[in-house]
Parts: C-alpha cells; sequence; structure tokens
C-alpha cells in the first residue's frame, strides 16, 4: 500500500507512524519517535527497580532535569515551571485556584479550545462570575483586527482574560505580547495556553509576563503522551496547588525543605502514585530534537512554518480560494475553508481517510465551507500535500 | 440524603462551538467522537502476550535488594510492561486513530476485567490514575453544607486527610474521626468504634478497607449494610485492597469505592478506579473537563465518556489491567485465591518471626490481616537522610532492606510495615529479623 502513497520526509523512519498512513495531523496529538518512546521505557524500568527510593528520592533530580531542559525552550526560570498531564489539566487547575465572584468577569475568545472552554463555564456555574466571549474575525486582516477584537472586550469587572498563543482550529499566532502588556496596564492576568506552544514557535514567558502560561510537550516537542506544564509567575505562586493536594498539606513547607526545592514545586512533583515517565523523557525528546533536526529546535520550527506557508499556498492555489490569514500570523499550522461544493465535510472526511489514507482534520464551518488545518511536523514533505490537494480537488470535483 | 452538584448539560452560557446557529466567524473545530464502530475494535493487549501469560513472574526489582515493601508502589512484572510497551506503540502508529477510535475499545476491555475481578458492573468504574486522584475526585463531587458531618477513622491516609481540610476550608463541613484500636486489634472494636460515632449529622462515612499506615483491614462487609440502611452514604479507600485480598464490591455495596491497581495488582504506575454507584453517576464529573465532556452521545453513558478521555494522556497504564490480572492469576495452581492465601500466609509467618526478633506477641487477629501488618517498634520515630525515620534509613543503607518504619499520630509512636508478594520468601523477613536486632541493639 505505502508504495503507492507519497513519500514523507526520511525522518519518519525514527517515528513509528503507520507508513500505510499519510499522517497529516501532527496538531491534535503530536507523534512521539521511537527512540523517546525507548528513553521513556528505560526511565519506567529504573524506577520499577527500586520503585521506594524513587518516589521518595530518586525522581527529584530526574524531575529537574526535564525542568531545566524545558525551561530553556519556554524562555523560563526552572523553578517556575511544574508538570501537568496536558494543557487541559494546566487551565483546570489554574481556573481551581482563581477567587472569583459573582461580579467578575472572564474574558476568552471563540477561538479557544473547547475543553478550556467547558472547564471555564464550570468555574462560572460555581463561582458566578461571567464568561464573556470576545468573537476573532475571519479571515482575518491583520494582527490590529484580532488585537482590537479582544481588548474592545474588555471591562472593569474584567479579572482575567484566556488567550490561545496559537488557537487550535485555526492556527493563529495570537499577538500575545501586545494583549499581555495591554491587559496588564489595566490590571487583567492573563491565562496563557500555548498547548501549541514549545517546540512550534519561539517562546518567551518571562519576557512577555502572562500570570500563568499551560503548554503541551506531546505535541511539538514530541514527548510521549502526557507530558506537559504549568507555569506559575513567581508573585502567585504561594499557595498555588495543584487540583489533588495528595501528601502534601500542612508538611509541605517541610517536605520541601528537605528535598531542597520550593514548595510549589514540591507540591506538584508528587501528587500521589503516578506515572511520571512522560515528565522524565521531556528532556531525552528535546535532546532527541537538538541532535537529530537541522538547527536544532530553532532550525525545525522555521523548517515547519516554512512548509506550512508552503503548503497551504498550494492547497488555496489548487481550491482556488485566497489564504484566509496572513503569513506573518501563522506558525506550522494553518485552516484553509474551501468551497464545499456538493458535498459534506463528513463525506469528505470519510473519503480522504478510506480511498486516499490521509489522516487530517476536516470539519464544517458555520458558513459551509469545509475547514481543512495543516500541522506539518518534521516527518511531512510537500509531496503528501501535493497529494492532499489532488485529492480534494478530485473528491470535490466528483 | 447526599447528592451530586448535578449539570447534565453543559454549558449554561451559549456554547462556541461548530454547529451553533452562527452562519459566520472562524471555523472552530470539530473534535466530537463519533459513536463507537465496531469494525474499529483493536485487538485485544491480553492477546499479545498470550503466550507470555503463565510464564513466571519476572519482578525488576534491583538484584541484591530486599524488598518488604511492595505495599507503597507495587511492583510490576515484565510482560505487563512489555503489553504497556506495545500499547505506546500502537497509539504512535496513528495517534489520531486511537484517541478517537480505539482508546474507548481498550478502556472498555479493561473494564471488563476488571469487573470480574472486583465483582462490580464495568458500566459503573471509571478508570483513573490512583487512589489520591479518586478520593479527591469523589469529594470535589459531594454538595455538602456547612456543619454536615463526614466520618472517617484515625488510621486514614494522610493524602485523604488533607483533601478533607480543603473541604472544611471551603465548605463548613466538620470532620468526626472513630477511634480503632492498634496494635492490639479487634474487629468488633472498629465495627463498633465507626457505627457508634454515627450523628444524625453524619452524611458521609469515608473509611479505609485496608488502613495505609497500619495495614489493618476492617471489617466492612459488617459496618456497610449496617451504615447504608441508616441512610448514609459510604465511601470506601481501597487503594490496597485489588490484589491484596478478595473484593467484592457488589457484595459490600458501598456508594463509592477507590482503588488503586498499581500496588498489588502489579499493572504499571497510575492505575486505578473509582467505582459509583449507578444513582450517583448524573453529574458525576472528573477535576479536569476535556473537550468532548458537552458533547452528550446515546450510545455511551457521559460517567465512561468524561473518565474516559480527560485530554491527551497516556491511558496506557489501566488499559493492561487485562494483562496483570491474567499474568498474576497464572503465577499458581489454583490462581488468584492461591496468590491471596501464599501472600498472606507469609506475611503473617514473616510478621512472626520479626516480632520474636522484638521479643514481643503479634496482636493482630488474621482476619484483620491480608498481605502486609504493622509491627510496633521500641522508640520514636526521628528524621533519617532519606527516609522518615533513622532505622528505615539504617536497614537501607547498611542492610540494603527496603522496609518503612513511620509514625501512626496519636495511636502508635513507631510502627513498621512489612508486605508480602510473590518475590518475597521466609528469607527476606529472616534477613530483616536478624537486622533488627543488630540495628536495635545499638
Amino acid at each position: 500500500m505505502h508504495n503507492l502513497l507519497p513519500k514523507p520526509a526520511p525522518i519518519i523512519d525514527q517515528y513509528v507512524i503507520d507508513p500505510d498512513v499519510v499522517f497529516l495531523n501532527h496538531g491534535s496529538f503530536g507523534a512521539c519517535p521511537q527512540a523517546v518512546l525507548d528513553a521513556q521505557s528505560a526511565h519506567r524500568l529504573a524506577a520499577e527497580r527500586e520503585l521506594v527510593r524513587f518516589y521518595l528520592h530518586d525522581c527529584w533530580g530526574k524531575i529537574d532535569r526535564s525542568r531545566d531542559a524545558l525551561a530553556s525552550v519556554v524562555g523560563c526560570a526552572p523553578e517556575d515551571l511544574v508538570f501537568v498531564h496536558n494543557a487541559t489539566t494546566g487551565v483546570a487547575t489554574v481556573l481551581d485556584n482563581l477567587k472569583l465572584n459573582a461580579s467578575d468577569e472572564l474574558l476568552i475568545t471563540n477561538c479557544e479550545y473547547p475543553a478550556c472552554i467547558n472547564n471555564f463555564n464550570r468555574t462560572a456555574q460555581r463561582t458566578g462570575a461571567k464568561v464573556v466571549v470576545a468573537d476573532l474575525p475571519w479571515p482575518v486582516g491583520s494582527e490590529e483586527q484580532v488585537f482590537e477584537a479582544i481588548v474592545s472586550k474588555a471591562t472593569d469587572r474584567t479579572k482575567f482574560v484566556l488567550l490561545s498563543l496559537i488557537t487550535s482550529s485555526t492556527g493563529i499566532r495570537v499577538p500575545v505580547e501586545r494583549l499581555i502588556a495591554e491587559f496588564k496596564s489595566r490590571g487583567i492576568e492573563t491565562i496563557l495556553d500555548a498547548a501549541h506552544g514549545c517546540g512550534c514557535v519561539p517562546m518567551d514567558i518571562d519576557g512577555w509576563g502572562a500570570a500563568y502560561t499551560t503548554g503541551n510537550a506531546h505535541k511539538w516537542l514530541c514527548a510521549p503522551k502526557g507530558a506537559a506544564f504549568l507555569h506559575v509567575r513567581k508573585d502567585l505562586q504561594d499557595g498555588f496547588t495543584p487540583l489533588i493536594v495528595s501528601i502534601n498539606g500542612d508538611n509541605l513547607e517541610e517536605a520541601a525543605e528537605r528535598t531542597g526545592r520550593s514548595p510549589f514545586n514540591q507540591a506538584f512533583d508528587y501528587v500521589g502514585t503516578d506515572d511520571v515517565s512522560a515528565y522524565l523523557t521531556i528532556a531525552d525528546a528535546i535532546e532527541w530534537l537538538e541532535h537529530n533536526m537541522d538547527g536544532g529546535i530553532d532550525g525545525l520550527m522555521k523548517r515547519n512554518y516554512e512548509l506550512c506557508i508552503k503548503a497551504r499556498n498550494l492547497i488555496c492555489e489548487a481550491m482556488d480560494c485566497t489564504p484566509p490569514v496572513p503569513d506573518s500570523m501563522l506558525g506550522p499550522l494553518s485552516t484553509i475553508d474551501i468551497p464545499a461544493g456538493n458535498k459534506t465535510a463528513a463525506e469528505v472526511k470519510d473519503r480522504l481517510e478510506s480511498e486516499y489514507r490521509i489522516q487530517i482534520p476536516i470539519w464544517g464551518t458555520p458558513a459551509g465551507t469545509i475547514a481543512v488545518r495543516i500541522s506539518p511536523q518534521a516527518y511531512n514533505s510537500i509531496e503528501q500535500y501535493e497529494y492532499l490537494a489532488s485529492a480534494l480537488k478530485n473528491i470535490l470535483a466528483s | 440524603m447526599l447528592s451530586v452538584g448535578g449539570f447534565e448539560a453543559l454549558p449554561s452560557i451559549p456554547f462556541i462551538h461548530h454547529d451553533t446557529h452562527l452562519t459566520q466567524g472562524p471555523p472552530v473545530i470539530d473534535l466530537s467522537p463519533p459513536q463507537s464502530k465496531e469494525s474499529l475494535r483493536p485487538e485485544p493487549i491480553v492477546k499479545f502476550v498470550a503466550d507470555r501469560i503463565s510464564e513466571t513472574a519476572r519482578f525488576p526489582v534491583r538484584q541484591g535488594l530486599t524488598q518488604l515493601n511492595n505495599g507503597s508502589y507495587g511492583c510490576c512484572p515484565e510482560v505487563v510492561g512489555v503489553a504497556q510497551t506495545e500499547l505506546r506503540r500502537r497509539l504512535e502508529g496513528d495517534p489520531v486513530h486511537f484517541f478517537k477510535y480505539e482508546l474507548e475499545f481498550y478502556n472498555d476491555d479493561a473494564r471488563g476485567a476488571l469487573s470480574r475481578f472486583i465483582n462490580a458492573p464495568g458500566k459503573d468504574l471509571a478508570l483513573i490514575p490512583n487512589g489520591t486522584v479518586a478520593v479527591s475526585t469523589v469529594l470535589n463531587n459531594l454538595d455538602l453544607k456547612a456543619g454536615d458531618e463526614i466520618l472517617i477513622t484515625d488510621h486514614e491516609y494522610m493524602a485523604t486527610m488533607n483533601e478533607l481540610d480543603k473541604l472544611v476550608a471551603t465548605t463548613g463541613v466538620v470532620i468526626k474521626t472513630a477511634s480503632i484500636d492498634f496494635p492490639v486489634a479487634d474487629p468488633d472494636q472498629a465495627a463498633d468504634s465507626i457505627l457508634g460515632a454515627v450523628t444524625p449529622k453524619t452524611k458521609l462515612v469515608l473509611i479505609s478497607h485496608i488502613c495505609s499506615a497500619s495495614a489493618l483491614v476492617l471489617p466492612v462487609e459488617h459496618i456497610v449494610p449496617e451504615l447504608r440502611s441508616r441512610g448514609i452514604d459510604v465511601f470506601l479507600d481501597g487503594a490496597h485492597t485489588p490484589g491484596q485480598i478478595p473484593l467484592d464490591i457488589e457484595a459490600i455495596n458501598p456508594t463509592w469505592y477507590a482503588g488503586s491497581c498499581h500496588k498489588w495488582l502489579a499493572t504499571p504506575k497510575g492505575t486505578g478506579f473509582i467505582y459509583t454507584s449507578p444513582d450517583r453517576q448524573v453529574g458525576f464529573k472528573p477535576l479536569a473537563l476535556s473537550c468532548r465532556v458537552h458533547e452528550l452521545r446515546d450510545d455511551r453513558a457521559p460517567f465512561l465518556c468524561d473518565f474516559d478521555y480527560v485530554g491527551t494522556n497516556d491511558y496506557t497504564g489501566n488499559l493492561v489491567i487485562p494483562v496483570a490480572i491474567e499474568h498474576m492469576g497464572a503465577q499458581l495452581p489454583g490462581g488468584w485465591n492461591a496468590l491471596y492465601k501464599r501472600n498472606h500466609d507469609l506475611v503473617v509467618a514473616g510478621a512472626g518471626i520479626v516480632c520474636d526478633a522484638l521479643g514481643i506477641k503479634q496482636q493482630i487477629p488474621e482476619s484483620m490481616i491480608g498481605t502486609m501488618v504493622g509491627i510496633p517498634i521500641p522508640g520514636e520515630v526521628t528524621k533519617g537522610e532519606i527516609y522518615d525515620d533513622s532505622l528505615w534509613d539504617a536497614l537501607y543503607s547498611k542492610h540494603d532492606i527496603q522496609v518503612p518504619v513511620w509514625a501512626l499520630p496519636g495511636i502508635h509512636p513507631r510502627v513498621m510495615r512489612v508486605s508480602a508478594q510473590l518475590y518475597n520468601t521466609t528469607e527476606d523477613f529472616e534477613k530483616l529479623a536478624a537486622a533488627l536486632k543488630i540495628e536495635l541493639a545499638e
């Protein structure tokens, strides 16, 4: 089968991806190379040899190894970073720590990830705070347009704003630097959802200054599943707790002193007996990317961005539509909405999967068009997107 | 009666989604999972290791270490680890396909195997990472008001106490504590103490099935029906139970039951479940809500959907529960019942050897012992460099014996908890007894 499919980039040999699938959806769940999975298995086995010592002693140094490695990728002090299993948990944890009342407003955009919206809705139900939604434009004309759309919805009751670094469904690189600064000047703190962040676009958490930043390492850093981080700005760490208190209650300070870390780190580094092997492997995933990608992670981000723009342009050309977002506002994800003709999105998706073996998100839009999201990673090639474009053309013309 | 904070259908504000009435705006992605497609059912993971199920379990405990503390973190045999690695490989073959289609089949397989093992309907089981998450999740779903009482015992796990402190601070509930005798233990005393502490304000009784630090098995078969007949909800913390003693949830009939599987079921770390009685499942939600939680399906209850996928995560530990149950059950002629008895008999004999060395009498009745025993140690705990007590440190660093020594605050100043799993032998306890003689003589 795979001999008939377009060739991916050669590095695919190091991944586990099914050769009979044209895998064009790195964005949803990421993909982890074999060498990194092997590193995870090695961490698990090392722990199993002496579990008591691991959970009460050895794990701290190993978690710190990943903390240090990740901090240098996302641009922050390592001690301000803790691990969670996914960005959804990161956002839920932040919400659980906020003091809110019925007169407060929480500002989000209509492009936030549905899990975040679900957790915001629950918080609103519990506290009486109101969720206000800013509508982002589509297509997007300029950065200024996005900035204005969000800022114009802030009121003097707005306490927190949720921003995506890159919107998951539309791939827009939101101008978070400007927005965070603008909101801060109005006394509004930002929760930054960088689910598509590290390894995706350059990050500078300390420079940007959001109150809270969460993101996944299992997407664009190719770490194993369940590897994500939560950054809490130093002035907000006192009393900040995980969703689960675990054994760290009144004795937290003492435990932290014994292990030589901050109470904030200590509280998150052990939340019940859990599989932390994905956390420990973040450092290995970063090392793997630095060694195997031309120009390391920086080079990879540039390569994926360029492939994304090229692929988007060729699909737009084949479909005779205009790119909906300026190049300067994209990372390695791009969504294109194309005229549906007489086809439904489900039909197109089914045929791409069954006839062309293409794995890619396709869905119907409110405007009646069909949306396609591309998210090229190291193992993707331009030939795969040429194949996608001709497949789309064939299906829509039939 | 206790009720769960109810919201069946999120959200109360208009939900932004692709199928809203909007005719313009950005294309917000469709993340809804499709209905189960039988044709996409993957091969059960237990089949992948079928020819290795009955091989002798190889536990990866470090050579030379006398590991007498299976109770804290368990130990996962090689075959189970191999199955987990295979699942991770399958996932990475096409992560989208795995999370959209295959995950719930694997979850159902795991629930099915667990369901038979603990005798509880699979549809009433949520798979979660550990007992602490289970306790926190149940407490978060309670709808209690200031003045309502939660009854516990003085043997509850520290993490449970911390979660209760948080609940007290946010809701004003009152915690009442029943005392359980130790080290002179008696099941009737335990039952009488718990039942005698119930008041008209008692809304929930939260007790361990097997206490963590003291290792006492509480007579829940007797206590729970009595409480339920009085209309009181019961939440059993069974973190140590699955695989340590036979478990029959239907017979015990608690409102909630929390279990960890990585201890005595020998699964990988980060595995466990919450049993929730059917009348409490509406609105019962995980601590974090996923992108699918608002998608009501007609082929699966929200209770299952919500816990089966809580964001992109590594669910493979729970998914190999069927492998662990079969592999451990194949170790002795007589299966799991023989394994329970083997480990129980070994720990009772082993505790006897240790007590002889200490010159004390073992005073816990066998009905309150599973595969762990708490043994009183002279003196008081003094912090060691690595562990909670200097004796724990000394046994580890000088004798390469791993066995915990801790205080039971308010109950006993210093207790050692010994465990017996398949990889342990009588010689392990003899080695411990000899080392204790040396260390306590100093």
